[in-house]
């Protein structure tokens, strides 16, 4: 008997608090973990609609900037014109993603995951060389976890360079 | 039996440098998340002040092209201005002057200076300096604060020239 009560061990209560503080610290652990993991994706995701956006622009502006025939003034959700190339040119929001119909072929310019609440051209007075203000909402989609609060509201102008003239 | 106490300080150590680096692991994706917005004002702030140049741009070129004026009507006095997305110096529009960057409103759509709108947190000025008849140097200068009242700003230069001679295939 003597022997058995000598050996070291651990009683339930040790057991029992040991273990408690195990969880919570594994817990907490897998909480931040796992944020962690989430708000990682979240800015992928970011770096995402910034790049597309970004890179569309350019191609919007460019197309623009060299093209010609333009609509007379006002505000379109959909414009076509003519690109320096002398093709026929049209851009609009389908599906939240801007389209580029260009040679009879339609195909978005943004990824599915970026999310394009609103395209808008503004096309300046007839009187002076063809302007066009180019506005865009862009950021994630709605169901986003945490930050499909995050729109950004970018506006460039863009002048025509009458390049015929 | 005098080191007993060991076992509790060594897992004291190590639970404090699990704590500390998990910590650091979740500050720095809290924070890439918060510097994303600021990568998104910058992207804003950039193509506003873009628009400023354009308008000067367009400015110059409507001069000739359009009303066969001198190149450089209604932009060659030296300041700092105002500059909308829709301004047009026809006939004896001027543009307005400016004291500093000044606020741009939002109206649901469109960023500009007329009031109505929200004020946002850009601001906007266009510097226009002729260095000669025949050159234009323009600046537009886009600054804003972002939350923790960091300062940001875009600066774009531009120099225009007296690119063709008035009145040549003027419509």
């Amino acid at each position: 008997m003597k022997k058995i009560q000598n050996q070291k061990g651990f009683t339930v209560a040790e057991l029992l608090v040991a273990m408690a503080i195990f969880a919570v610290v594994i817990s907490i652990a897998s909480t931040i973990f796992i944020r962690s993991l989430r708000a990682q994706r979240a800015v992928v995701k970011l770096i995402e609609v910034n790049e597309n956006t970004s890179i569309t622009l350019e191609r919007l502006a460019r197309e623009i900037r060299t093209g010609t025939d333009f609509p007379s003034s006002g505000t379109y959700q959909d414009l076509t014109f003519t690109n320096a190339r002398g093709e026929d040119v049209r851009y609009f929001l389908s599906e939240n993603r801007i389209q580029e119909t260009i040679y009879g072929q339609t195909l978005p310019l943004t990824a599915e995951g970026v999310y394009v609440d609103n395209l808008e051209f503004v096309i300046g007075a007839t009187n002076q060389v063809p302007r066009v203000t180019i506005l865009l909402q862009v950021g994630l989609p709605e169901n986003t976890q945490d930050i499909s609060e995050v729109k950004s509201q970018i506006q460039t102008t863009v002048s025509v360079r009458p390049l015929n003239n | 039996m005098n080191n007993k106490g060991q076992l509790l300080i060594e897992s004291l150590v190590a639970i404090t440098v699990i704590v500390i680096s998990i910590l650091g692991i979740f500050t720095l994706v809290s924070r890439s998340l918060s510097l994303n917005r600021v990568v998104n004002d910058q992207y804003v702030g950039t193509y506003l002040a873009a628009e400023g140049i354009e308008v000067i741009k367009n400015i110059v070129d409507t001069n000739v092209l359009t009303h066969c004026e001198p190149w450089n009507q209604g932009v060659n006095t030296a300041g700092e201005y105002q500059v909308n997305y829709d301004t047009q110096l026809f006939g004896s529009q001027t543009l307005t002057q400016t004291n500093g960057p000044a606020q741009l409103n939002f109206d649901g759509t469109m960023y500009s200076h007329y009031s109505g709108g929200q004020p946002t947190k850009f601001y906007r000025s266009v510097t226009l300096d002729p260095i000669t008849a025949n050159h234009l140097k323009v600046v537009s200068l886009v600054q804003w604060e972002t939350r923790g009242n960091a300062n940001f700003e875009t600066v774009l230069e531009d120099h225009f020239y007296n690119w063709r001679p008035t009145g040549i295939n003027c419509q």
